[in-house]
This record gives structure tokens, C-alpha cells and sequence, in this order.
């Protein structure tokens, strides 16, 4: 496995540089598209080993990335269709991870990274993120509220706690060490 | 319709020109920034244009305004209500432009309750313009009658008298206008109920309409009290196509899901002719009232005062505009993000 750091670019943003160890970009891996027909998913996993917010227990943040998201308001259903895509991609993501961790998969264990094999799964939190790039503050408490309560049913079967659906945009997401504060997406490429 | 209000030293207000008036309008602003001045001012300003000439009231417009002042405001002598501090210059200048008829006044700050300067343009008004104080007034109903009628204390303006008032005519029957029906029937909907007045007692109730039970308004809720106020006003037709309606801190004692019911009644209202103003400080009732705006495509004017108490003015209809109950939902998702990924 490479010890390079991990940079992933989606939907114009360019997540990272992550420590190859902590960073399992779970839709470009071999035991995703295995098995991708029919299943969504998430960009990647993150896991974070010293997060004091957590009582320092670890944590896997589950990352969507989009590059917009239609307005809650929206008659068309779309919104709903929306909250529905994500909410499958983050599960999934979620399901995926942890067979992974559990070595369900043969396949996953050369490319799990090392610091996942050792999770405590009886102790781990998860943070299921979705980053919209241009998304403007005042929009991004619709779409966390309804994500919310999309992933109750998960949260709650999972013992997660309740702080674990978040949206943010591409500043915020550059705030809280998602995207390095220098780093911009090429869009000539 | 109120067109246009242009208010200068009039108490906390030191400069107010808001034109291009709506259904709809809504006023924002932090605590002290003069949301329910600015209101009672346009308020006083009506109810001495619908005194003034109605029936044999034989006093003059200037007569009507300085008492309603007195009255409402409750200062020692008008002229308090000029605003004060080294920098101001000026009597208090009053103007609005109703259905494009202009009414003017203006004192200095050594008026007792004499009005030497007012204008009138506006031909008599048949229609009765209302205001709503953000607290409930059926459970003081009798309270507020006596105080004012009786012992004529200061203590409940005259925006509470003369709700008080107002909602002591009994409801009238016969066909009501079709979007007051309709306004009525949700209402009720909402409540669960009805708010009647005992004839015999004066007291009020609430009669639940699930199981036909009776309750004492005492023990009624604020919110079904707040919007049992406007179902009366429509069943005794005190309210008209041609009234006013000024509503402080709609969203007090409101559940959000009734807050955006509430707003839905008011933009049916407004269609129908009623014009409303608002003052509030609740991200429901902005967030409501803008996808009112955008998804009838009806102009709801803004005026806005920021920290420093200076008015911007704007319109629900051209988006969201940049405010402090916006901004603070805002700081308080940054707070949950920061609690959330630490």
C-alpha cells in the first residue's frame, strides 16, 4: 500500500492530502466495483483516531461530495429523490466499511487501511458528511435536517450519537480539515 | 392601502422612508430598534383617519391624533415622543401616503397636546384598522375595559383598548365574504375549536369541538387565544377589505406548524384586501413569508434595521435578504457543525 498522502477530487473539490492509513476512498475501491451494480455509494472514509468531541473514541466520517443539491422546496420530488440517493450512498458506505473492517470481504483486506483493521466497532462513532461545493449557509440546515431524520432509523440501531449528519459547503469543509486550505480544483482540466 | 411611511425623530425611529408598501410587509429588526414604534406610529396615524368624521364625532383630525398619541404612546406630553440626544435637530415629521392621499403632522418636542401642523388629504374611511400586541388580551378583556373606560389609567394603550373593544361585538350572522369564510373555516381547523363570549357574563371560553367541550379562557392555551383574536374580528366584520392589520411578534406563543398556517391565512387575507404589517423576530415567520413571496409571486416589502438602528428596506420577492434572524440561525448551524465534527 502506498504511503503517499490521499488527495480525492469530486464534484470540483479536491478532499485531503489524508494519511493513507486513515483514508479508505471506498468508491474507487476493487470490493466496490466488485459488486457497484446496484449499489450506490459514498466518496470515502475517513477516520479520525483523536477527536475529543467523541469522548476520544474513534470516528468514521462517511463523505458525500455534490456539487449542488435541488431546493428543498422543490414540487417535483426531486429534493426527496435527493435526500433518498444520499442517504443510500452514506449507508451503503457505512455497510461496506464495516464488512470490510469485519474481513467479510477477502478482497478489501490488501486495500482497508491499517488503522481500520484495529477499530473498536463496539466503541466507534460515525459522522456521515455530505459536502455541497457552492451551497450558500442559510441552505445547508434543510438539507441537514431532512438528512437527519432520513438516517434516524441508522443512528438510533447503531448507538451513534445524535450529532452525526452534517452538510456543509466547500468553506466549511476547508474549516474542519476536509480540503486543505490552499488547495483548488483546476477547472480547465 | 398604506403606500408610503415616512417617519423622522419620531421616538427611536431617527429616519424611516419606506415606500412602495405591500399586502404583505414585513418589519425586522433587534430589541429596541422601534419594530412596534413603527407600527403604533402608522397605526395612530389610521385610526385618526377613521375617526376623524366618522359618524358625529365633531373633533378635528388634529384633536383625534394628539389623544391617539397620548394614548398609545402614553407619554407625559406628545412632544416626549420627538426623538431625543445631541444630534437631533427637528420636530417630529409624520407622513403617510394612503391610497395615494397624503396625511402629514408634525410638533416639536415642547408640545403638550396641542397639534399645530397636520395636513389631510385622505377623505373619511368607513374601513377599521386593528392592532395586535404580541401579548393575548381575551383573559384581560374586562381587565382592559376598566382600567381605561373606567379609571382611564395609562397601563393598557390603546392598541389594547381598543382590541378590547373591537372584539366585544358579537359575531354577525349571514353570508360572510367568501376568502373570510375560508380564512374562518381554517382558523377553526387550526384551533380545533371555537372562542366564543358568554353574553350574560362578558367572559370568554373556548369550546372544543371534538367532544363539544366548553373550557374557561383561563385555562386555554396563548396560542389558540391569539388566533381565536383575528377569528372574531372577521365573524363580527369588524375587519374588512379596506382595514389595516398590524400584528407585533406574530409568532409569540405559536407552534411553528401554526405559525406557517397562520402566514398562509394572512397572504389568503392580503389577497383579499387586507393589508398587513409585521414585526417579528422568528426565522419561521421570515422563512414562511419569503416562500410566500416566491411561490405567488406577491411582493412582500422589508424594512430591515441593523445594530445601529438604520433602516434598509427590501422585498421578499427579489430573495432573502441578508438580517440578524437569518444570520443568527446561521451562527447557530455553525455552532452545530463545530459540536458536531469537533
Amino acid at each position: 500500500m502506498s504511503t503517499q498522502p490521499i488527495t480525492i477530487t469530486e464534484s470540483g473539490m479536491k478532499f485531503g492530502p489524508f494519511e493513507p492509513d486513515e483514508c479508505f476512498h471506498v468508491e474507487a475501491s476493487r470490493v466496490y466495483k466488485a459488486m457497484q451494480d446496484g449499489v450506490k455509494m459514498a466518496e470515502f472514509l475517513w477516520l479520525r483516531t483523536n477527536n475529543s468531541i467523541s469522548n476520544n473514541n474513534p470516528e468514521i466520517w462517511i463523505i458525500e461530495a455534490k456539487s449542488s443539491a435541488p431546493h428543498p422546496d422543490n414540487s417535483s420530488g426531486k429534493f426527496e429523490e435527493f435526500i433518498d440517493k444520499i442517504k443510500q450512498k452514506l449507508i451503503n458506505a457505512l455497510s461496506l466499511g464495516l464488512a470490510s473492517v469485519l474481513t467479510r470481504h477477502p478482497e478489501a483486506e490488501l486495500e482497508l487501511p491499517c488503522a481500520f483493521k484495529t477499530i473498536n466497532l463496539s466503541r466507534v462513532q460515525v459522522k456521515f458528511v455530505v459536502v455541497l461545493k457552492d451551497h450558500p449557509d442559510k441552505a445547508l440546515l434543510p438539507i441537514t435536517r431532512r438528512l437527519k431524520k432520513a438516517l434516524l432509523p441508522t443512528i438510533k440501531t447503531w448507538a451513534f450519537d445524535p450529532l452525526s449528519v452534517i452538510t456543509l459547503n466547500e468553506a466549511l469543509a476547508r474549516e474542519h480539515g476536509l480540503i486543505e486550505t490552499t488547495s483548488r480544483v483546476n477547472t480547465s482540466q | 392601502m398604506l403606500n408610503q411611511i415616512e417617519l423622522t425623530n419620531f421616538g427611536p425611529l431617527a429616519k424611516v422612508k419606506w415606500d412602495n408598501l405591500g399586502p404583505i410587509n414585513l418589519i425586522i429588526g433587534g430589541n429596541g430598534a422601534g419594530k412596534t414604534f413603527l407600527m403604533k406610529a402608522c397605526y395612530c396615524a389610521m385610526r385618526t383617519l377613521e375617526a376623524h368624521k366618522r359618524g358625529d364625532d365633531k373633533r378635528t383630525a388634529a384633536e383625534i391624533l394628539a389623544e391617539k398619541l397620548r394614548w398609545t404612546f402614553e407619554p407625559d406630553k406628545i412632544g416626549d415622543l420627538v426623538s431625543k440626544g445631541k444630534d437631533v435637530e427637528g420636530s417630529l415629521v409624520s407622513r403617510i401616503r394612503l391610497d395615494e392621499k397624503d396625511f402629514q403632522y408634525s410638533f416639536g418636542k415642547d408640545t403638550t397636546k396641542q397639534i399645530q401642523s397636520l395636513d389631510n388629504d385622505v377623505p373619511p374611511r368607513a374601513s377599521n384598522s386593528i392592532f395586535l400586541p404580541a401579548k393575548e388580551v381575551l383573559s384581560l378583556h374586562r381587565v382592559i375595559l376598566r382600567s381605561r373606560d373606567q379609571d382611564q389609567l395609562f397601563g393598557f394603550d390603546d392598541t389594547y383598548l381598543d382590541l378590547a373593544r373591537a372584539l366585544g361585538e358579537a359575531p354577525t350572522r349571514g353570508r360572510n365574504h367568501k376568502a373570510f369564510a375560508i380564512a374562518r373555516q381554517t382558523l377553526e381547523d387550526m384551533l380545533g375549536g371555537k372562542v366564543d363570549q358568554d353574553r350574560e357574563t362578558g367572559g370568554w371560553h373556548f369550546r372544543q369541538k371534538q367532544g363539544n367541550q366548553k373550557f374557561s379562557i383561563g385555562v386555554t392555551s396563548e396560542g389558540i387565544k391569539k388566533i381565536a383574536i383575528l377569528d372574531r374580528l372577521l365573524g363580527n366584520r369588524y375587519l374588512d377589505q379596506g382595514s389595516i392589520v398590524f400584528i407585533d411578534e406574530p409568532e409569540a406563543a405559536l407552534h411553528p406548524s401554526a405559525i406557517s398556517t397562520f402566514m398562509d391565512i394572512i397572504a389568503l387575507l392580503a389577497d383579499f384586501g387586507i393589508q398587513f404589517f409585521l414585526a417579528s423576530y422568528s426565522y419561521f415567520v421570515v422563512n414562511k413569508l419569503y416562500l410566500i413571496a416566491q411561490k405567488q409571486q406577491m411582493s412582500i416589502p422589508v424594512a430591515l434595521a441593523n445594530k445601529k438602528n438604520e433602516w434598509t428596506y427590501t422585498d421578499l420577492r427579489q430573495g432573502m435578504p441578508d438580517n440578524s434572524i437569518i444570520n443568527e440561525s446561521i451562527d447557530l448551524y455553525k455552532q452545530e457543525v463545530k459540536l458536531t465534527l469537533g
